[in-house]
């Protein structure tokens, strides 16, 4: 099931920094990266992802560097600084307490079988 | 890097998604390396994305699907700007909104200058009109002297520029130039043996010439030059001072007398003999050793000039001045009968005109032109005295005095400033050749009850003072013709129009090269206080002014109110130059009104004391019984003390003395200059007005 609401923009940028933590990635193989590690229910829509990682540089969360790729092409690799690195722990932890208030709203129903 | 992208875009992408990339990057609107990034990371995502697909239609179809994920390319271009711009090191931020302040302050002083440079004059109110009513009459008009002088000012003929009448009237009217005169006597008695012996062994050249080519030669001397022939197609000359002193220094050095190294052109004046000289050379006519005879013309012609001149203006005229200014003064009977008919008139008036059309005259432009030969009429009456007094004829020249002082009443107590300046300044000379007539000659009693009657009728009034109004409907209607009328500030400076202004000042050089940095007058503009501020400071000043006019220069010295030329010097410059520029040292000049009036007064008395002299066989022991005798109505008053003018009796004499500016009696010893010469109206001592003082004391 794909979705892409308000919902998924408000966790958006959580989601690239948890993507990121992993190893450094460019545009294109960060929105296969989401796709395919939530299992093709997160999309990020591709008029979102450059706004949101620039915003994300701005705000020193990310660094973005042109390096060579595999291809042999030029591509903008982001990578996760420290700075973004801490703000994901903060995104996280509240996440976790947002989860375990929802499965308490819905009596332990959005808890995975 | 930029290239690269580009050639990576335009190689491997379908047509649709280069456009689509296009698109986003041109509606960024943002910096051009910035949109060069995002332009090749785009291109980069398509390539990622289309690189699995196998033919080109495939390719085309993917990139279509991708474009419409990306969604509104608007919307895509907005976010990605503001995305982009939040990257931007704060510096570059710092630096972006500094650029962008200061444009707009550009924009804003560029609109600002606009205004103020389109700024024009309201011209509101004829200030030529109120400065005539301010100065008409209530009286009979045949009572104006005012067409009197215009008929003199007709009939006027001026001498001859630069010739010897204008020179021997320079240094007679220049104080102290009498002594700066170059004579025989002034070298050494060696010296002098030399130059006659130098005329006699060259007398016979001279007298080689033809009477009438002496007769041409003397004429020449008259413009004060000297023909000069040095095998050039035309005759040169050289001024009869320079060549003098030339001949005499080659005498002195015993060396040959030769032509000066320097000539002149040919004097451009009327009447010039130029054309007998023109016609010697074009002849071959030259008499030999011309040169050698004009030269001994030329020291003939010194010595008889000079020296006889006195060196103090005050003695009676020497043969020669006497022979060289009598004719022009007889030229001129005519143009004097007239001035002297109008100074016997109880006012004068004249109507100021102006072309309609020349909005842009100043008052006193329209004013002082009539003045510089009022000026010269009056100049002319002095030497129509000094001839008179020569001639022996003492109660004429009495009487041309007499109109003098009066022609100077017409023009104090109305007006501006420079016009009633000019009328103290004619009255002064009146007074001043009474006195000096009254120390060189005897004068009978009937005369100096006559010329002392008739000085005191001059202002019959009461003694006009300074009066500011003119001065201030001037400046007032300068102020119409150069600010704006109104709006913010209440009105600013045109700098065009100042401009034309200052250009109008022929002596104030400085203003037309300001002129020329159009935007640095528009910046003094700017800065200069507003059209309010101007006016209301202008009033404060000739309201000062009035005040301090009506008080006597010792009630200034006490304090009684402080100084308005103070008050106009403790304002800056830079905000208010219109008034620095335009305002006259104005308590000054109503000092000089006192001054004239103290001046005024001991003469008459000078002339009562005379009488009671001739009457009595001796002077009065003061000034009281003079006054009690019926010789006088009321004690001279001296301005600089509030008190009495000092009087005091000599051996057969008597002294009269003002305080003068230092306020203090100094028991009659008189003020001196800078040179230690005695002076009136210095700090440094009394003014004395009788004995008359020697110039060279």
């Amino acid at each position: 099931m794909k979705f892409e609401s308000q919902l998924l923009k408000g966790i958006a940028p959580v989601v690239v920094l948890e993507i990121l933590s992993r190893g450094q990635m460019y545009g294109y193989e960060l929105s296969q990266a989401i796709e395919q590690r939530s299992g093709e229910v997160l999309t990020l829509g591709k008029g979102t992802l450059y706004p949101l990682l620039y915003n994300l540089e701005a705000r020193k969360l990310v660094k973005g560097k042109w390096e060579d790729a595999d291809s042999g092409r030029k591509r903008r690799y982001y990578s996760i600084t420290s700075k973004g690195k801490d703000e994901l722990a903060k995104q996280k932890a509240q996440l976790k307490e947002l989860t375990a208030g929802l499965n308490l709203v819905f009596g332990g129903a959005l808890t995975p079988a | 890097m930029a290239k690269e992208h580009k050639k990576i875009e335009s190689q491997n992408l379908p047509a649709c998604a280069v456009e689509f990339i296009k698109l986003v990057i041109k509606k960024m609107r943002y910096r051009r390396k910035v949109r060069q990034d995002v332009q090749a990371e785009l291109a980069a995502h398509f390539e990622d994305e289309l690189k699995s697909c196998a033919i080109d239609q495939e390719k085309e179809q993917k990139a279509q699907q991708l474009i419409a994920e990306f969604g509104d390319l608007e919307l895509l271009a907005v976010l990605l700007r503001r995305a982009k711009k939040r990257c931007r090191p704060l510096w570059r931020t710092v630096v972006v909104r500094t650029l962008q302040t200061i444009g707009i302050l550009i924009l804003c002083f560029i609109v600002y200058t606009v205004w103020f440079l389109t700024g024009k004059p309201a011209i509101r109110v004829d200030y030529l009109a109120l400065f005539n009513q301010m100065s008409r009459p209530q009286v009979r008009n045949e009572d104006n002297a005012w067409p009197y002088y215009e008929k003199a000012i007709n009939l006027y003929i001026e001498p001859v520029k630069g010739g010897v009448v204008e020179e021997f009237i320079f240094y007679r009217d220049r104080r102290g130039k009498l002594e700066e005169v170059f004579r025989f006597t002034d070298l050494s008695e060696d010296e002098q043996a030399q130059i006659l012996e130098w005329i006699q062994n060259n007398q016979k050249h001279w007298d080689n010439l033809s009477a009438e080519q002496q007769a041409v030669i003397f004429k020449c001397f008259r413009y004060n030059s000297v023909p000069v022939f040095k095998g050039t197609l035309a005759p040169l000359y050289t001024t009869f001072g320079s060549m003098t002193r030339h001949i005499i220094e080659a005498v002195k050095q015993n060396g040959p007398v030769t032509e000066p190294g320097y000539n002149t052109v040919v004097p451009v004046v009327t009447g010039f003999p130029d054309a007998p000289f023109t016609e010697w050379v074009k002849e071959n006519k030259v008499p030999p050793n011309f040169f050698e005879a004009v030269s001994v013309a030329v020291l003939h012609e010194w010595m008889k000039r000079y020296n006889n001149l006195p060196k103090t203006a005050r003695i009676a005229l020497s043969n020669p001045e006497y022979e060289y200014l009598s004719p022009w003064i007889r030229k001129n009977e005519a143009a004097w009968r007239q001035f002297k008919a109008g100074s016997s008139k109880s006012y004068c008036y004249r109507e100021y005109e102006c072309d309609p059309n020349n909005e842009k005259k100043n008052l006193w432009e329209i004013v002082l032109p009539n003045f510089s030969r009022i000026k010269d009429l009056a100049r002319l009456g002095i030497w129509h005295c000094r001839i008179n007094l020569r001639e022996g004829k003492t109660h004429q020249a009495l009487e041309d005095c007499v109109a003098l002082a009066r022609a100077g009443s017409h023009w104090q107590g109305k007006g501006t400033i420079i016009e009633q300046l000019v009328g103290l300044a004619i009255s002064a000379l009146a007074h001043e050749q009474i006195m000096n007539i009254l120390a060189t000659t005897d004068i009978p009693t009937t005369d100096l009850k006559q010329i002392q009657q008739q000085l005191s009728e001059v202002y019959q009034q009461g003694y006009p003072l300074m009066n500011m109004e003119g001065e201030r409907l001037a400046f007032l209607n300068i102020v119409q013709n150069v600010f704006t009328d109104g709006g913010p500030g209440g009105g600013h400076l045109i700098p065009q129009r100042w401009n034309w202004l200052m250009d109008n000042e022929n002596d104030f050089e400085m203003w037309k090269d300001l002129r020329l940095l159009t935007p640095l007058s528009t910046a003094v503009s700017i800065i200069h206080a507003r059209r309010d501020e101007t006016v209301s400071k202008a009033n404060e000043f000739y309201n000062r002014c009035a005040k301090n006019a009506k008080i006597t220069p010792y009630e200034k010295h006490i304090g009684k109110l402080g100084s308005a030329d103070k008050m106009l010097f403790s304002l800056p410059e830079y905000r208010y130059f219109l008034l620095h520029y335009f305002m006259p040292a104005l308590d000054r000049a109503s000092e000089i009104v006192y001054r004239a009036k103290v001046t005024h007064e001991s003469t008459v008395t000078i002339l009562a004391l005379k009488q009671y002299r001739l009457e009595k066989n001796e002077y009065p022991a003061n000034l009281n019984e003079l006054v009690t005798a019926g010789y006088l109505k009321e004690l001279p008053m001296d301005s600089f003390s509030n008190k009495p003018l000092v009087y005091k009796r000599t051996d057969d004499d008597f002294i009269l003395y003002s305080f003068s500016y230092n306020f203090t009696d100094d028991g009659g010893e008189p003020g001196k200059n800078r040179d230690g010469r005695v002076a009136k109206w210095r700090d440094n001592g009394d003014t004395i007005f009788w004995p008359v003082q020697k110039e060279n004391e």
